[in-house]
């Protein structure tokens, strides 16, 4: 994000919708915080039940945070933040 | 269950002495020369002290081997167990003595001081660099008194080897980190699960000196699991059918002297055969299992990490994610809630894509993670589990909340 760009967000307030990229596809989102379900839900994968957890990772978050989203939890959606949604699962 | 007998390490401690010319010929010409822990020590070295008394001290120096033979590396440095060694007036010899300080050589060797002095064109060789050390710090001595001379002609018994190698860790002792290694020493692993990500795991851990490292799997090497091991099988060796643990360990034994094999698949039953282990990675395939090993290990209060990676298609490239999971004693173990414990024939997604270099990498942060607990890597942070995110090649931690 450039400096013009903030400051012409700071003028004319948030944009209403913005991208966030999952897995690589980009979605248009504008709510304020997204859940680990709707991450998985967007990315067309869905955990089946309490033993088969797909793993949700962000980064580029609000402040530059990263990190990995657990069920049950959102986190605070920022402008092109990434998503990313696999099954870590093999060895 | 299959014990794998130690091999006898003595004949391969007198092989280098006798096979190397240069120590040979220290030996021959009288002086008390050893190898220990992968260091060259030359005792016996009489030196004039600060008070001009004559005093005892020994010579060490950092050993190159090539082919279980001494090959002289350009490295001039030597190190002085003893005090100052002087002049006969008792004047420090400065000119040879570069920093003061006492240096952890591993194996309890502790020196005191180090040495440096090189002729034109350095050393030829360690008796060329060993007689030079000797002969300038012993010269004083022997001027006050005749008999002081390093060169002793002592029937020497050649000093146990109780490494876990088949050859010295000449890696660690060079680089001088070898009490660094020696934290690494007491650990008993476990690994359970030797597919792509749990041999990755075995070649880093073979190449350290634990007391014993024990495999799970009841596998067979396949010509697919080829393509994510280290090394490179023969269609020869493909074609004799062996299981993972069997292959592997005939791989790492000719490097690890302890290497025990279970081939068999972790289950409830045999779960007690981590009862001897202090530390298990677990790079399982199946996850249902994994609970019960959790389960059974927290009970046990031994310390585990988990890894698991995901490989995906997008398009017509891959993407993924590689996680590794600690569960030291301090941490809260929520993260177990967080673990996919599905079996491959449930897996929905049928992608069992994995690459040798994202195993490899994945069993790297779990090496990684294990020598940061052992205290031989600095740990600023206590991180419970690092995620490799492929297509942003980014590593993103979770810290402990406590």
């Amino acid at each position: 994000m450039s400096n013009q760009e903030n400051s012409r967000d700071k003028i004319l307030g948030p944009e209403k919708e913005f991208t966030i990229i999952i897995d690589g596809q980009e979605h248009d989102f504008n709510e304020k915080k997204i859940s680990y379900e709707k991450v998985i839900q967007l990315a067309g994968k869905s955990s089946i039940g309490p033993d088969r957890m797909v793993t949700v990772a962000y980064e580029r978050g609000e402040h530059n945070k990263s990190g990995t989203l657990e069920v049950g939890y959102e986190v605070k959606v920022n402008k092109g933040m990434f998503f990313h949604v696999e099954a870590t699962n093999r060895s | 269950m299959k014990l794998k007998s130690i091999r006898g390490c003595f004949f391969m401690l007198k092989l280098q002495i006798d096979h190397s010319s240069d120590l040979k010929r220290l030996r021959d010409e009288g002086y008390t020369v050893y190898i220990k822990g992968g260091i060259l020590f030359v005792e016996d070295i009489p030196y004039v002290n600060s008070k001009c008394e004559i005093a005892i001290g020994t010579l060490i120096s950092t050993l190159t081997l090539l082919g279980g033979r001494a090959k002289y590396d350009q490295d001039h440095k030597a190190y002085f167990i003893g005090n100052a060694p002087c002049h006969k007036d008792g004047r420090e010899m400065s000119e040879i003595i570069n920093t003061k300080g006492t240096q952890n050589h591993g194996d309890e060797i502790i020196s005191q001081m180090m040495l440096s002095s090189k002729p034109e064109g350095n050393y030829r060789d360690y008796h060329h660099k060993m007689t030079a050390y000797a002969t300038m710090i012993s010269s004083p001595a022997q001027s006050l008194d005749p008999i002081a001379t390093p060169k002793k002609h002592k029937v020497f018994q050649e000093v146990e080897n109780d490494s876990m190698f088949h050859y010295y860790d000449t890696n660690a002792s060079r680089a001088s980190i070898s009490h660094i290694a020696d934290k690494l020493k007491p650990y008993k692993i476990g690994i359970i699960g030797l597919g792509g990500t749990g041999s990755y795991i075995l070649d880093f851990v073979a190449k350290t000196p634990v007391s014993q490292i024990h495999l799970f799997d009841g596998d067979e090497f396949f010509s697919h699991n080829a393509f994510r091991a280290p090394g490179a099988p023969s269609i020869e060796e493909l074609n004799t059918g062996m299981k993972k643990v069997e292959y592997l360990e005939k791989i790492y034994s000719k490097m690890h002297r302890n290497i025990i094999v279970h081939p068999v698949y972790m289950n409830e039953e045999n779960l007690p055969l981590l009862d001897t282990v202090d530390f298990v990675f677990v790079a399982v395939d199946e996850g249902s299992v994994k609970k019960v090993i959790f389960s059974y290990l927290d009970d046990k209060n031994i310390e585990y990490v988990d890894v698991g990676m995901g490989v995906s298609i997008k398009g017509d490239k891959l993407s993924g994610m590689l996680r590794t999971t600690s569960f030291m004693t301090s941490h809260s173990k929520r993260l177990q809630a967080s673990i996919n414990y599905s079996n491959a024939e449930d897996d929905i997604y049928g992608s069992n894509i994995q690459i040798a270099e994202l195993n490899a990498l994945n069993a790297s942060l779990a090496v990684l993670a294990w020598k940061q607990s052992a205290g031989f890597y600095q740990s600023l942070i206590d991180v419970e589990q690092t995620m490799f995110t492929l297509s942003t090649m980014n590593l993103i931690r979770t810290e402990d909340a406590a």
